[in-house]
């Protein structure tokens, strides 16, 4: 049997299909977990900010519009969520001691690589949250700049730029101010 | 200022320049070091986004999104088919009936009690009855019927749960299993079988929440068994550190 789109398995879910949440669930639980990982930095608030987003498809289902991209109604859920998170705890740059929260890493990483992928979360955690956002969407989910704007309801070149802007403060956070 | 900016060699390294442009910063780079230096520290920070770790979720978020999928379920899907429930409802509706035209003697009240009470049965026995016969989800949900059931502890349920515990193939439906035991921990018999059971699992998670299940209970008989995991070499070091924890809390 042709297995079916996310758009699909979303309509059968309006149509009280609701195993098929399990579907999507599949499909999205590993990069939803990773954005808000990659976000927070935080392994259980990525864990519950999974958890619920897919309480938010199945509760707003009905909102979900034929004719629409399923993923981008996805991040436009995940994105409110990780807004919400923001706001209740106020998080800034200089309450994060990032690495400290992430998984460890499986034994067969090499040493440079984990201090390598440290030091990137380390810069990333400098930049303010919206920013650290947008480079996880573009670079570790590798969202094009169209997606991205799509999602951000912004022009694709308001979003390239803003991308290529906050590259260079990572560069510089990254080689000149962390040691 | 620099002649050009880390923008500007972003859009180059994804090659985002028209001709003219590229050549021009291909030029500027080769007259100036430190333009290429920058140039390399963007080149190296991208490469570091690719190689970046793609982390696995921990393994409850499946466990709690598939509660979270039974507990939203606006309406629950019939466990036994539709033409069964049709021929059970017939078979009230006229043995009601006929109750009814008896009149209201102290016999026909008793028989309806009476009547309530088989149908509690038969629920029970579709429940201990789905518990085997059907599909890992279908399993799922009878064992979240048996959980949510107000009576007290029936000695037949939980021999099912147990069997279920010990034989059921789906790591999903043991987990909700241990759950659903949880109630049930004030009695011994119950406690002593979960201790027998936890030598038998091999998942992580369900032997973490039997561990815990029976630290909570204060039950020292799992002692035993607790000693026999720490001492296997093949347990996976988190349910060795939670056996560790629970023989200090019990010892």
């Amino acid at each position: 049997m042709k297995e079916l789109t996310d758009e699909q398995l979303m309509i059968n879910l309006q149509r009280e299909k609701f195993d098929d949440l399990q579907h999507l669930f599949d499909r999205y639980q590993v990069r939803l977990y990773n954005y808000f990982l990659k976000c927070t930095l935080d392994v259980e608030e990525s864990k519950d900010l999974t958890q619920m987003t897919f309480i938010r498809v199945m509760k707003y289902r009905a909102s979900f519009k034929a004719g629409h991209r399923f993923q981008f109604w996805l991040f436009q859920i995940a994105r409110n969520l990780l807004k919400d998170h923001f706001r209740k705890l106020k998080v800034y740059r200089d309450q994060f001691s990032p690495v400290e929260h992430l998984p460890e890493h499986a034994e067969e990483d090499t040493a440079g690589l984990i201090e390598q992928e440290e030091k990137l979360h380390q810069a990333l955690a400098l930049l303010e949250p919206d920013k650290r956002e947008l480079l996880v969407m573009s670079k570790f989910q590798k969202m094009k700049y169209e997606e991205i704007a799509e999602i951000r309801g912004v022009s694709v070149s308001a979003i390239k730029v803003q991308v290529h802007r906050t590259i260079a403060k990572l560069r510089k956070i990254y080689f000149e101010e962390l040691k | 200022m620099d002649a050009i900016s880390d923008e500007q060699l972003i859009s180059f390294l994804e090659g985002d320049l028209d001709d003219i442009q590229r050549q021009q910063v291909e030029q500027l780079i080769h007259q100036d070091d430190r333009l290429q230096q920058r140039l390399e520290q963007l080149r190296s920070l991208l490469g570091h986004f690719e190689q970046a770790t793609e982390y696995d979720p921990p393994a409850d978020l499946k466990w709690s999104f598939q509660a979270m999928l039974e507990s939203e379920r606006p309406t629950v899907k019939p466990l036994i088919p539709k033409s069964w429930l049709q021929i059970a409802a017939a078979v009230i509706l006229l043995v009601t009936g006929y109750l009814a035209g008896r009149g209201g003697s102290q016999t026909s009240s008793d028989d309806l009690l009476s009547l309530k009470a088989e149908v509690k049965n038969l629920q029970k026995a579709v429940m201990m009855t789905t518990l085997e016969d059907h599909s890992a989800s279908d399993r799922i949900q009878a064992v979240g019927r048996i959980e949510r059931l107000p009576t007290a502890s029936d000695p037949k349920l939980i021999q099912a749960l147990l069997k279920s515990l010990n034989t059921d193939k789906s790591p999903n439906v043991r987990y909700a299993v241990v759950q659903a035991l949880s109630r049930f921990t004030g009695e011994e018999s119950v406690r002593l079988a979960l201790v027998s059971s936890l030598g038998k699992q091999a998942d992580p998670l369900i032997q973490i929440a039997m561990i815990n299940l029976l630290v909570e209970a204060e039950e020292k008989a799992v002692l035993t068994p607790l000693r026999n995991m720490i001492k296997d070499d093949q347990l996976t070091p988190e349910v060795k550190r939670q056996a560790e924890i629970a023989m200090e809390i019990l010892i």
